[in-house]
């Protein structure tokens, strides 16, 4: 049984190291999605006009990126950092044998990274509507969005950074899965332009239905597709947060 | 800061030890080192060439949109060689491993190790240009044989980006500090040096700007030689980075040097 009040402990942990090491990296997570953006959709969109669901280019690319910016947070950072805290620091060899079991650590864990990449979507929307970039007052229900596609992504980080014996998996995480699901998730062009395999491929993936839903809501105001990519993504939760906890338990308890 | 810019004086032959030692670990592990970073430009050149070429008519550019991203694609393979190699792999061996403390116990001379990175990071970088030339010659996207010269370019624009990436991995104190380099150097070139679009789209101040990094210049250089274009500016663009590179050499051997002994 999952208590979350151990669970909740294990998350300030994580938080009160995440605001000592802040001033590190933190204060330029929004560069990368921003360069993107004006990169494909001012730079590139100069070709690609409006033609496009009728919209301009950069208006079409910056929801997406939101999405993907926390993928690309929530899956790298837990797997790193779960695989650190198992492999390296032993940090949570330690924590196991505090009254918290291995279950509360896998699920404080993908809970606070999940959060903590949902964080930066949602700052990085904020930029974007700041420039213009959003459409639609539903944009103020996209953050649900991004805090469950923060969640999948960090159960999958998880799961990888447990289940890892070295960086090379992670690493794979990255060029692999993390990297196309960026260039063939639905971010830069609608997924039908792919071929057909390729596409049923990309609509089982949880960044191409953060993506339509946070479109959806932020640009085209259609809260009923975003409802639907939710309600996918929460089954998406059901499977991966077990199949996290069971990778955690497997290196937790020999 | 003068003995920083005094030219090394490096023994080539031990230098190519280096260089030797690092080609004997790759043509072991090469499968999950140098392949991940290989295949990154191919993944733009399939995802943003097929799907977003289908809104990029053929008259803008004189060619399909894949053909015209696919020579600044090369380009950026060559960057990623040399790059992954200077940062992470040298900061890895400088700090964590501690290999270097080992090496310049023997023979070699900490500009010798310097000198030898570098080598191997050019070589790299034509590794992984010229696989990524042999594929768009498969796909029949070049014209002809002077697609070949672009092969001595491929080392040439993996040079610049070994002897900055050296200079700065020889400054930061954390690993996090990469990050910087990467969201702030490499990141902005990959998408505004003129792969995607070309630099003449930009507003004018970004468009000087674009001058002065290197993967604009291996972009152009690139895409002359596969697409075709014109030669004088070409030779320009190869003497821009030969000149930075000859310029920062002494710098990036230097500093790490001083990272060695120090």
């Amino acid at each position: 049984m999952i208590s979350p009040a151990a669970a909740a402990r294990l998350v300030r942990r994580d938080a009160r190291v995440y605001r000592k090491t802040l001033g590190l990296t933190g204060g330029a997570f929004f560069v990368e999605p921003l360069l993107f953006v004006a990169g494909f959709g001012l730079g590139v969109g100069a070709f690609v006009g409006d033609q496009i669901l009728g919209l301009p280019y950069v208006v079409y690319v910056a929801p997406g990126m939101a999405a993907a910016s926390v993928m690309i947070e929530g899956t790298l950072e837990s797997a790193f950092g779960t695989l650190i805290k198992l492999r390296r620091s032993q940090l949570l060899q330690g924590v196991v044998a505090a009254p918290l079991e291995p279950a509360d650590i896998a699920v404080a864990e993908v809970g606070w990274y999940g959060a903590r990449a949902s964080l930066y979507g949602v700052a990085f929307l904020a930029i974007t509507a700041l420039l213009g970039l959003v459409r639609s007052p539903w944009a103020l229900a996209a953050p649900a969005i991004l805090l469950l596609l923060g969640w999948c992504f960090a159960a999958i980080g998880v799961a990888v950074g447990a289940a890892a014996r070295d960086f090379s998996a992670p690493t794979f995480l990255h060029t692999g899965v993390v990297n196309p699901m960026l260039l063939f998730g639905g971010v830069f062009y609608p997924v039908a332009n792919l071929p057909a395999l390729a596409e049923s491929l990309v609509r089982l993936t949880p960044l191409y239905h953060g993506v339509v839903a946070v479109r959806a809501l932020a640009v085209l105001g259609d809260p009923v597709a975003a409802l639907t990519s939710a309600l996918w993504l929460i089954g998406f939760l059901a499977v991966a947060v077990p199949v996290a906890i069971w990778f955690v338990q497997r290196r937790l308890v020999v | 800061m003068a003995e920083l810019l005094r030219w090394p004086r490096v023994s080539f032959p031990h230098a190519v030890q280096l260089t030797a030692r690092n080609v004997t670990l790759y043509r072991r592990a090469w499968r999950g080192t140098l392949l991940p970073n290989f295949l990154e430009p191919l993944l733009y050149l399939t995802s943003i060439g097929v799907g977003l070429g289908v809104y990029v008519g053929e008259q803008v550019l004189g060619t399909t949109y894949l053909a015209f991203i696919a020579p600044g694609l090369a380009a950026a393979a060559a960057m990623n060689g040399a790059i992954f190699e200077s940062t992470w792999n040298t900061f890895e061996k400088l700090r964590f491993a501690q290999l270097y403390d080992a090496i310049i116990t023997t023979p070699l001379e900490p500009q010798d190790v310097a000198a030898g990175e570098l080598l191997w990071a050019a070589l790299r970088s034509a590794v992984y240009g010229t696989a990524f030339l042999a594929i768009l010659a498969l796909l029949g996207h070049t014209r002809g044989p002077s697609a070949l010269l672009a092969i001595p370019a491929f080392p040439l624009i993996g040079l610049v980006f070994a002897l900055a990436g050296m200079i700065y991995t020889s400054l930061i104190r954390v690993v996090d500090q990469f990050s910087y380099f990467f969201s702030l150097f490499t990141l902005p070139q990959f998408l505004f040096s003129g792969i995607f679009f070309p630099v003449e789209q930009l507003p004018a101040p970004l468009e000087r700007l674009a001058w002065l990094a290197p993967l604009h210049h291996g972009v152009e250089l690139c895409r002359t030689f596969v697409l075709g274009g014109d030669p004088v500016a070409a030779g320009g663009h190869a003497l821009w980075l030969a000149a930075v590179s000859f310029l920062l050499y002494p710098l990036a051997v230097n500093l790490l040097r001083r990272r060695m002994v120090t």
